[in-house]
């Protein structure tokens, strides 16, 4: 009895001196880095300062900036009165067919970016840096690369960083207006598509943002023909399209808004209150049976009160 | 007869000479002599007393007892210690022999006068004679020698011998002409054994009496017979006193050709001959002969010791001129070792004894009128020191002294410079050494007048100062001495000598560090003009290591040259444009100096500079902060302009978070610093970190801003975009907590309204409608305050303000509405009035509404009137009294018209005037419909919704 006993208690005891404490695992103190690191640089595993692989002392020539020659030279630009100066009203398949034919660095990088392909628009920019540096435009792309992010502190101090190479640099002057009107600064972003417009006047873009302001705050006398000019150039932009029609419809010239909206190649899913003012201007004609066409089949999920409300209205005899 | 009479002569002379010497021969001999005696009685008695010749006998046996027995007497006198001596009575000690002495003479007095005829009555007479020079008797002993020579038979032994003993008695006496009478009966005939020594004495006396001649002649003839065993040997001194004759008969070469034959020693002859003439007094003769000897002995070596010999009685009679011209061949044998212990010695001597004579004689004024004399005294003074130092090497630097000296005596500094410097070059060490230490004196002394050119001079003086420092190492003139010499080797560019003396110094004079540090920087400085970049280093290092306790303005000067020079190589390829290899110089001086903050601050900066200008900015980044880390901020000024171009190519290159570190570190430590960049730091740091969505970053910097007391335009700024941030993020709480925070400054209230409508809105929308409006009583105060103080209020807060004022005026309009027309007429004119009266207030607060500036007031202050006035006009047309004639109701109403009329034209007068102003200001609000579009128009209400809220730009288009 005594024997297995002592065995017992031996054992415990054994065994519990063996068992493995839990360690305190000391963690390893990161050693706070007194750097950051930001997200563009690869992270590798390990760092080292010492390295010289990386140097570049090569002088690159800085790219002068060419006023005259300042817009796009592409096939769908010279279909598109807005094409000359910006991308951003181009439909992807022609944002695919312009990135194919632009070799020019910050317009490849334009591309990217308002193909929603942000991070590889930026590298382009990162790696051009040394020979555009000095110039707006660069500054103005970067700027635009991450407007389009929906990174807009970065943009406004980009629109800002390009401006302060060129204070009369028109695109960055447009923009920042954009910016106010995304802010709902509306009176500022008026002023700012004023300056740039005023700073060229053959500047479409700053003139259309202008017209379009107008028009939003019912001040179609000012807006509409505005819009009228820019259609006998441009009949196919659905932007100008839309904002003329709009224009006809609340001056009461629904024939004239009709046709308009006909020849715009609408889209209810894109552009829902061009659609249903589309089928205002039908029903303000009497064609219901046009409006029949167009609603059959639609699923009416809107986006906005108002698209629902006059596509109610349009629908309703 | 005669021949026993010799013959007892003979033994007792003999004996006499033989018994002294042994004791115990002598005690035999009394024996036999007392047993002869007994003999002599026993004959006497037998023959009866006739017989003379055994009186004689008997008496010289007396005689010969009575001297032995003296002899053991005397002996046993001399063995009492001559103290006891003096004090005794010497004649008890000599009794028996005065006895025998007695009987001797009784004896001899007897046969006197018994045998008056005797032939042989000499003989008795010299008994006497004998008996007296025992007792002592000059007197009877002389008396008794003459009795001998008159009463002896002529060519008798007894009558030459007493002639002899006569003649030495006159000799003695100095009556050499008596002396010669006997001497020569004494010589006559058969020459005896003694004869030489007699013959000696006479040829003195024949020279004395000036006979030289024949005494040259006689003592010549003694020289050669003492050869002869069969004479007395009296050759040496014979030989020696030849000279002296041959001097006094003036025949000098003969004494030489005498001297060189024979065994041919003829110096030390000379030289014994020369000392023997000196001790006679006879100086000139003695120098004669041994300038007769000099110049006739052939071989030098063998003439030393007459030169030796001469010189001394050359020095005995100040002569010099002549001492001068031996001791320099002597002088000369003794460097080539040709002269043996005592003659150096003894040159030695002879130098020392005159140079003392000679040198006094020189410094003192005696001989000043006589400068030829002189000249000749000094420089033999100074020859004698130089061969005295030569000889006695040991001190040598003694007899150097004394030429210094006497050449300073004789203000001949240049030449007691010479021996003074001698003394200090052989006594290297720095032990204590009174001459050395007076050697040093003159050295200086003798330094300071002499006329030596420049170049000499400054060798000298620094031989001087060298040697100050060796013997007082600690005293005031070391120091002075340091540092004269310092000025001297540094004048000479001997560097490696200034740095010697530098050590040295520093470690004697510890306190003296200002002196010190002017020679470190002396040399700092040559070294630096000579671009002796490793020279200067190390003196740096040393500086650095505080081996030299200096200033700390050398101390900041070194490590700034240390710094530059561990960077110059590498700072030489940046500049001929080997970055990489500069860059990889820097990275090494980094890595290799772990303990020095400043050489790794610049080596980490410069690295940061490179990898900038190499556009790797990751390493830039890494670098500039090590850099920064060890910058001090009282010099962060000569970095800022570089890190901010750093900062700024960060954010160019979308660096976000390093760039924005960068600037906020910089701003920490430029912080306490008038440094202009404060402000565009701040701002930088601020927005980038609210750009990343690092807001509480952004409010450290803010609170950093504080603390560096950056103007308030930058921090106002800052404040307001963070508000910024915080309204564009729905932080509602931060927004709370920073508005009421920033609102404390009135600068940036007028900014803030247009949030505080923003967090007004936030707070009623979740039902908090007392904060909500106590946010709004705020933005109004401060509307107010704003306006007041002129400040310029943002279109933004105007809206704002616009919508409270427009709220507060729609509630106003309510509450007229709410008041309908009634009759009586009294009720109705009531109402009319009291509604008019509103419908200015209405009017005065929406033209002050309008007056506000914004779009919302300008287009709703308008609306507000136009349908206001609207109301009330419709309202006015719409009464119809009740229970009233039609013709009161008629007139009622054409009078309302009348009423009405001008508010109908107000209101038409508003509408067009809203509409003209809108259009031409192209105000921009959402209620423009109202004003613009008429409701029959737009009855369906049309909007427009632009497809994109603004088309962004990417070109300048065509122009």
């Amino acid at each position: 009895m005594k024997k297995p006993l002592l065995f017992f208690i031996f054992s415990i005891l054994l065994f519990s001196c063996s068992s493995k404490k839990k360690r305190s695992v000391l963690k390893k103190v990161e050693k706070k880095d007194d750097y950051f690191i930001s997200t563009k640089v690869k992270k590798i595993k390990k760092f080292n300062p010492y390295s010289l692989k990386n140097l570049n002392f090569k002088k690159y020539k800085n790219k002068r900036y060419e006023k005259e020659n300042d817009y796009y030279k592409h096939s769908i630009s010279n279909s598109n009165i807005v094409g000359k100066e910006s991308l951003d009203l181009y439909t992807y398949s022609e944002k695919m067919k312009t990135l194919g034919e632009i070799k020019e660095p910050i317009a490849v990088a334009a591309n990217y970016c308002y193909l929603n392909r942000i991070d590889q628009g930026l590298d382009v920019l990162d790696k051009i840096y040394f020979s555009y540096k000095l110039q707006s435009k660069y500054w103005n792309q970067m700027a635009v690369c991450y407007y389009l992010k929906g990174d807009y502190r970065k943009a406004d101090i980009y629109f800002n960083k390009s401006l302060s190479l060129n204070k009369n640099f028109v695109p960055s002057i447009n923009n920042l207006g954009v910016l106010y009107n995304k802010r709902k600064f509306y009176q500022r972003a008026f002023e700012t598509f004023n300056k740039s417009s005023k700073t060229n006047s053959f500047s479409v873009t700053p003139i259309l943002n202008k017209a379009q302001l107008l028009l939003k705050f019912n001040l179609y006398q000012a807006a509409c023909p505005v819009f009228e000019t820019l259609h006998k150039e441009d009949s196919f932009n659905k932007d100008i399209g839309h904002g003329l029609g709009t224009c006809y419809l609340l001056k009461g010239e629904y024939s004239k808004s009709l046709a308009i909206y006909r020849d715009l190649k609408i889209n209810l899913k894109d552009d829902e209150i061009p659609y249903v003012h589309y089928l205002v201007a039908l029903k303000l004609m009497g064609r219901y049976n046009e409006i029949k066409t167009l609603i059959s089949n639609v699923k009416a999920n809107f986006r906005s009160k108002y698209a629902r409300r006059i596509f109610d209205f349009a629908r309703s005899r | 007869m005669k021949k026993k009479y010799t013959y007892f002569i003979i033994l007792f002379f003999f004996s006499s000479l033989v018994y002294s010497n042994d004791k115990d021969k002598r005690s035999e001999y009394l024996n036999i002599l007392d047993q002869e005696i007994n003999e002599i009685v026993r004959l006497s008695k037998s023959v009866g007393r006739k017989n003379p010749t055994v009186f004689v006998r008997m008496m010289y046996v007396f005689i010969q007892k009575g001297k032995l027995l003296k002899e053991q007497e005397n002996e046993k006198f001399l063995r009492i210690s001559p103290k006891k001596r003096v004090d005794l009575d010497k004649r008890r000690f000599f009794k028996k022999s005065e006895k025998n002495f007695r009987k001797a003479k009784k004896i001899a007095n007897f046969g006197i006068r018994k045998f008056k005829n005797f032939s042989g009555k000499g003989y008795f007479f010299h008994g006497l004679s004998e008996v007296a020079l025992e007792l002592g008797e000059k007197k009877g002993f002389h008396e008794n020698i003459k009795k001998v020579f008159r009463n002896s038979k002529k060519g008798s032994d007894i009558h030459k011998k007493s002639s002899i003993t006569l003649a030495e008695y006159y000799y003695n006496n100095k009556s050499f002409s008596k002396a010669i009478r006997f001497y020569e009966n004494g010589l006559k005939g058969r020459k005896d054994r003694w004869w030489t020594k007699d013959a000696y004495n006479l040829s003195w006396c024949y020279l004395l009496t000036n006979n030289n001649k024949k005494a040259l002649r006689l003592l010549k003839q003694v020289y050669y017979l003492s050869k002869n065993p069969n004479f007395i040997d009296v050759s040496y001194r014979s030989e020696r006193e030849l000279g002296y004759f041959f001097v006094m008969a003036g025949k000098f070469s003969d004494s030489i050709k005498f001297y060189k034959a024979g065994d041919g020693k003829l110096e030390e002859k000379l030289v014994r001959v020369s000392k023997y003439l000196v001790r006679k007094g006879k100086h000139t003769a003695a120098e004669k002969l041994l300038e007769y000897g000099l110049s006739n002995i052939d071989k030098r070596e063998k003439k030393t010791n007459l030169e030796l010999q001469i010189l001394k009685l050359y020095s005995k009679f100040g002569k010099y001129s002549k001492h001068l011209k031996i001791s320099r061949k002597v002088y000369k044998k003794a460097e080539k070792d040709q002269l043996d212990n005592y003659q150096i010695e003894t040159f030695k001597n002879e130098l020392k004894l005159v140079v003392g004579i000679i040198q006094k004689q020189v410094i003192s004024k005696r001989y000043r009128r006589n400068k030829r004399l002189l000249k000749r005294k000094l420089f033999q003074t100074i020859r004698y020191f130089e061969y005295l130092a030569r000889l006695e090497e040991s001190d040598s630097y003694k007899w150097n002294f004394l030429a210094g000296e006497t050449y300073f005596g004789r203000k001949n500094y240049k030449k007691a410079l010479l021996y003074y410097e001698r003394i200090l070059i052989s006594f290297k060490s720095s032990k204590k050494n009174k001459i050395v230490k007076k050697a040093l004196e003159g050295f200086l002394a003798s330094l300071k007048k002499a006329k030596i050119e420049n170049e000499k001079k400054d060798s000298l003086t620094i031989f001087g100062l060298k040697n100050i420092i060796l013997f007082e190492p600690k005293t005031k003139r070391s120091n002075l001495s340091h540092q004269r010499l310092f000025s001297l080797y540094l004048k000479k560019k001997k560097i490696n000598e200034c740095e010697n003396i530098i050590f040295n110094y520093s470690k004697i004079f510890r306190g003296e560090s200002k002196i010190l540090e002017e020679m470190i920087t002396k040399v700092m400085s040559f070294y630096k003009r000579n671009g002796n970049k490793k020279s200067l280093y190390f003196w740096a290092q040393k500086i650095k290591n505080k081996e030299f306790s200096v200033g700390p303005n050398l101390v900041k000067k070194s490590n700034l040259i240390l710094l530059s020079l561990k960077f110059s190589k590498v700072e030489s390829d940046n500049v001929k444009g080997n970055k990489k290899d500069a860059l990889a110089g820097y990275l090494k001086i980094y890595r290799n100096s772990k303990n020095d903050a400043e050489v790794r601050k610049n080596s980490a900066f410069n690295a940061a500079v490179i990898f900038y200008e190499g556009k790797d900015l990751r390493r830039s980044y890494y670098w500039v902060k090590k850099a920064l880390n060890l910058i001090r901020r009282k010099e962060i000024f000569k970095f800022e302009k570089t890190i901010i171009s750093i900062a700024d190519e960060l954010f160019n290159r979308r660096y976000f978070k390093e760039s924005s570190d960068l600037y906020f570190s910089s701003l920490k430590k430029v912080c306490f610093t008038k440094s202009k960049n404060k402000g565009l730091l701040l701002k930088n740091s601020v927005l980038i970190y609210l750009s990343n969505g690092s807001h509480k970053k952004a409010l450290e910097s803010l609170k950093w801003g504080d603390r560096c007391k950056i103007d308030g335009d930058a921090k106002n700024f800052v404040r307001l975009e963070l508000i910024k941030y915080f309204n564009e993020n729905s932080k509602l709480s931060d927004l709370e907590k920073y508005l009421n925070l920033f609102s404390a400054n009135k600068r940036m209230r007028p900014s803030l309204i247009f949030y505080y409508d923003k967090l007004k809105a936030y707070l009623f929308r979740s039902g908090r409608f007392e904060k909500s409006n106590r946010v709004k009583s705020k933005m109004l105060n401060y509307y107010k305050q704003s306006k007041k103080l002129g400040y310029k209020i943002p279109l933004e807060s105007l809206e704002a303000i616009s919508k409270i004022v427009k709220n507060n005026i729609d509630k106003k309009i309510s509450r007229l509405n709410r008041v309908v027309f009634n009759f009586p007429e009294n009720k109705f004119n009531k109402v009319l009035k009291y509604k008019l009266k509103k419908l200015d207030e209405i009017t005065s607060e929406c033209l002050n509404l309008m007056s506000l500036g914004s779009s919302y007031g300008i287009v709703n202050g308008y609306n507000i009137l136009i349908k206001a006035y609207d109301d009330f006009i419709n309202e006015v047309l719409r009464f119809s009294p009740k229970g009233r004639s039609k013709e009161y109701i008629s007139s009622f109403r054409a009078s309302m018209k009348r009423l009405i009329g001008p508010l109908e034209k107000r209101g038409r007068e508003f509408r067009y005037e809203a509409r003209e102003k809108i259009l031409k200001n192209s105000i921009l609000s959402h209620e423009n419909y109202k004003l613009l579009l008429s409701p029959q128009d737009n009855f369906i209400n049309i909007k427009y919704f632009p497809l994109k809220d603004g088309i962004l730009m990417d070109r300048g288009g065509l122009n």
